[in-house]
């Protein structure tokens, strides 16, 4: 404060100014009212009703215009709602009136530090004033439209919101109207435009319900005109057609019929069809079936005649070896010892395993050579004899060493096939009579076959021609058991 | 009931940011200290032709 006649700094504590004199008591009240108003715009400003905030703070300036904290706290309740323009103003001039200034200083760079925030600002106003325009001439839809760009770009604007909610409320959309004056209360929690806007919404809803007003028996028309006018105590019974909401029955009814409604229709109307449906596919697969049970019934007779025929063919086959078997047998009950039979059978073998080895081939010669004149004479002999001998036309120039003989002999010996080693043995015996473990397991496996005249023979051999042998011992051992 | 046109009349246009300094010291409007001293220069000026507050 300044004294208005000497320029003197005044202080609330003076009632005349120390410099000229001057009774500076108006000016010192003027500013202590201005600090109640500031106080209590800070109050409101403190729970956010900004609209009253903004009304004591503007009294609070017009009482003393250089208050700074009150300019500079006005400002910041106009940047609130979103008058960013109002606000400037009021930090600029709060700026001239005292260079130091720090909060001026701070909002204002606030916004000048943040370009983006500060065009949104600018652009919410821009929508606001076009939208305001807009309206004055009638065009309200396309200031709804800007409008809601405007809160776009500052959700904070109160003003654009009342607008907004002025325009549904003409237009009768009222849920519109209340949800845009919720969210300008959230900013500005007791402005008295949209509080004024709430009420009217209510209001509206409630006249649009509907109210009889019934009278009762008795009275007549002047009774209800004397009793609207107060002239009367007594009163009207109203009957409101409004109450609270009960149970809705015709919900359930109509729930429940038209359940029943649905089971009908599908009972009468759906079953049917797919019943249809199933019996013409159930009598296309009967034909079907029937098609190929007929075609196997075909497919049977031709196989029972091909089995019939076959069963013929085999018939036959088995007569001719019938009659082979008889041959065979005739040639087993000449008692031959089969040596034709022992031939072939070795030969069927040979040929089981493949094309029989050398020392097959070599066996076969023995036992072919083992067949006498006599006994070609016999049955169906001659023929099995040619028939080996085409199939192994060398067969009778077969060869093999001792040696050759011993190894496959010894190799049947260690898998106990004593009657074949023993051939084998026989054999090598044959070609190489010095080889001592051959004549020593020749005699072994006569032993193993219970021969024991043939076993003692060789073995009584072997102790003549190897008294110092491997196998002494063992040979002689078995020799004075057999004694 | 709401008065449409009413309502609209209401509402005023916001500073726009550009011009949010335009005429700022001619929207103040003079307080009581601006008051007394317009009085008191009146009244100097009938005393006294040279009067100046600051």
């Amino acid at each position: 404060m300044i004294c208005p006649k000497c320029g003197a700094a005044l202080t609330s504590k003076m009632t005349v100014c120390e410099k000229c004199g001057y009774d500076a008591e108006i000016i010192i009240k003027a500013h202590k009212a201005a600090c109640y108003f500031y106080n209590k715009g800070l109050e409101r400003a403190k729970i956010k009703d900004i609209s009253g905030a903004i009304g004591f703070l503007k009294r609070a300036v017009q009482l003393d215009k250089d208050y700074i904290d009150a300019r500079n706290l006005l400002g910041l309740c106009y940047l609130a709602v979103g008058e960013a323009g109002d606000a400037i103003a009021q930090w600029v001039y709060s700026k001239s009136v005292s260079e130091h200034n720090p909060l001026a200083d701070r909002y204002l760079g606030m916004l000048e530090n943040n370009p983006v925030k500060l065009n949104h600002y600018k652009t919410a106003i821009r929508k606001y004033n076009a939208a305001l325009e807009q309206i004055k001439q009638g065009a309200d839809d396309f200031a709804l439209v800007q409008l809601k760009r405007a809160v776009s770009h500052n959700p904070d604007y109160v003003k654009a919101w009342q607008m907004m909610a002025l325009i549904y409320i003409h237009n009768g959309d009222y849920d519109r109207a209340r949800k845009s004056l919720k969210r300008s209360l959230k900013t500005d929690i007791a402005n008295a435009v949209s509080l004024r806007y709430v009420k009217l919404i209510r209001d509206i809803k409630f006249k649009n319900l509907v109210m009889d007003v019934s009278i009762s028996d008795g009275e007549t028309d002047q009774d209800v005109k004397d009793i609207l006018e107060g002239k009367t105590r007594q009163r009207l019974t109203p009957k409101f057609s409004y109450s609270e909401e009960g149970p809705d029955y015709r919900v359930f009814i109509s729930l429940v019929s038209g359940i029943l409604i649905g089971i009908m229709v599908v009972y009468f109307l759906v079953v049917p069809g797919v019943k249809q449906a199933m019996n013409y596919d159930m009598v296309n697969k009967e034909k079907q079936y029937g098609e190929e049970i007929s075609g196997y019934l075909s497919d049977m007779d031709s196989l029972e005649k091909e089995n019939e025929s076959l069963q013929s063919k085999i018939d036959l086959q088995q007569m001719e070896t019938d009659g082979y078997l008889e041959q065979i047998d005739s040639l087993t009950n000449k008692k031959f010892y089969g040596n034709v039979l022992e031939a072939v059978n070795y030969y069927y073998k040979m040929n089981a395993d493949g094309e029989g080895t050398k020392l097959e081939q070599y066996l076969l010669r023995h036992k072919i050579e083992a067949i006498t004149e006599d006994e070609l004479k016999a049955g169906a002999a001659k023929e099995l004899y040619d028939m080996m001998l085409k199939a192994y036309p060398d067969v009778l120039k077969a060869e093999a060493t001792g040696t050759e003989l011993f190894n496959a002999g010894k190799e049947l010996y260690e898998k106990e096939n004593w009657q074949e080693a023993n051939e084998l043995f026989l054999l090598s015996y044959q070609e190489s009579p010095d080889n001592e473990e051959n004549l020593y397991l020749l005699g072994r496996t006569y032993e193993l076959l219970s021969d024991g005249a043939n076993a003692k023979t060789y073995y009584q051999e072997y102790l003549n021609k190897f008294p110092g042998g491997k196998y002494v011992a063992t040979v002689q051992k078995w020799m004075d058991a057999a004694e | 009931m709401l008065n449409f046109e009413e309502e609209v009349a209401k509402f005023s246009p916001s500073t726009e940011i550009d011009r949010a300094t335009e005429n700022l010291y001619d929207s103040i409007s003079p307080d009581v200290a601006d008051i007394l001293e317009e009085l008191l220069s009146k009244s100097d000026k009938r005393k006294n032709p040279q009067g100046n507050r600051h």
